[in-house]
């Protein structure tokens, strides 16, 4: 994983990084089935079709330093996860902007993965409460 | 509605007594806790709100954060929580804001995190 290649020699201040990322994805992936308050029985992600403010919940913005940060958008029955990772010099860059575009090819392959990244991050989650009852939530959690 | 200026002046008196207070770190913490800006309509009266707490943070050190953090009430750890997570969203002294916010998971538990999530009156 780029993340993981780019920082070996800052493995050690990299792990809070990642513990407080786990924890609050812990407290925001409670999520149930919410069938839209605006369409009739019409099933959307919140958190994409952004209808009713009340149903959004406060997103989250974990900054690491100016270059790797990540924002939690929860919402009552979805949740967007979006990542921007540390590209060092332009090599990098070009590297992770083919491996992101690699990984969204496949979406559908990944389910919880987002065609697009959101604008300003490298790439983005999308999580539903559909997904959660079928998959283990610790496991989600790990996987992102 | 109190508008920016009182709420600003409200800030810049609890700078000056976090600085004052920055020898004993749990009165710091504690002083940099009182009158969130829950009403202020300004994103910058809340960044300077952080800075005030950040400051008071950063200058407890690494083995008192426990102890400091058991002495606060609930409602202060649930406000500490939204103070991180406002903190961390700029870049600075993210380093040590994480590591509040490990310790203060481990003391205060999820459920301070899903209040800092749901809860209308943000930092």
């Amino acid at each position: 994983e780029l993340v993981h290649l780019g920082s070996l020699i800052m493995a050690n201040t990299l792990r809070p990084y990642l513990d407080c990322i786990r924890q609050t994805l812990n407290a925001s992936m409670c999520l149930r089935n919410f069938p839209s308050q605006l369409v009739e029985r019409h099933n959307k992600p919140e958190v994409e079709s952004r209808g009713s403010k009340e149903l959004l919940l406060n997103p989250i913005k974990i900054c690491r330093n100016e270059n790797e940060m990540t924002l939690i958008e929860p919402s009552v029955n979805s949740i967007r996860v979006s990542v921007c990772i540390k590209q060092a010099d332009e090599i990098e860059e070009i590297l992770t902007h083919k491996f992101s575009r690699f990984l969204m090819q496949r979406a559908e392959q990944f389910v919880i993965l987002r065609r697009k990244a959101c604008d300003g991050y490298d790439i983005s989650f999308l999580v539903t409460h559909s997904h959660l009852e079928q998959m283990w939530k610790h496991k989600l959690v790990d996987f992102i | 509605m109190a508008d920016e200026g009182t709420l600003r002046e409200a800030i810049a008196s609890r700078d000056k007594q976090v600085t004052s207070l920055l020898s004993t770190p749990p009165a710091a913490v504690k002083a940099a806790l009182t009158d969130p800006p829950y009403t202020s309509e300004s994103d910058e009266t809340r960044k300077m709100s952080a800075k005030v707490v950040v400051k008071a943070l950063v200058a407890v050190p690494e083995k008192e954060i426990g102890s400091v953090i058991a002495g606060l009430s609930g409602t202060e750890q649930d406000l500490l929580m939204k103070y991180i997570y406002r903190a961390l969203e700029g870049s600075e002294s993210s380093q040590q804001l994480l590591k509040w916010h490990a310790v203060l998971t481990e003391k205060a538990g999820m459920g301070c995190i899903m209040r800092a999530l749901s809860e209308s009156q943000r930092v």
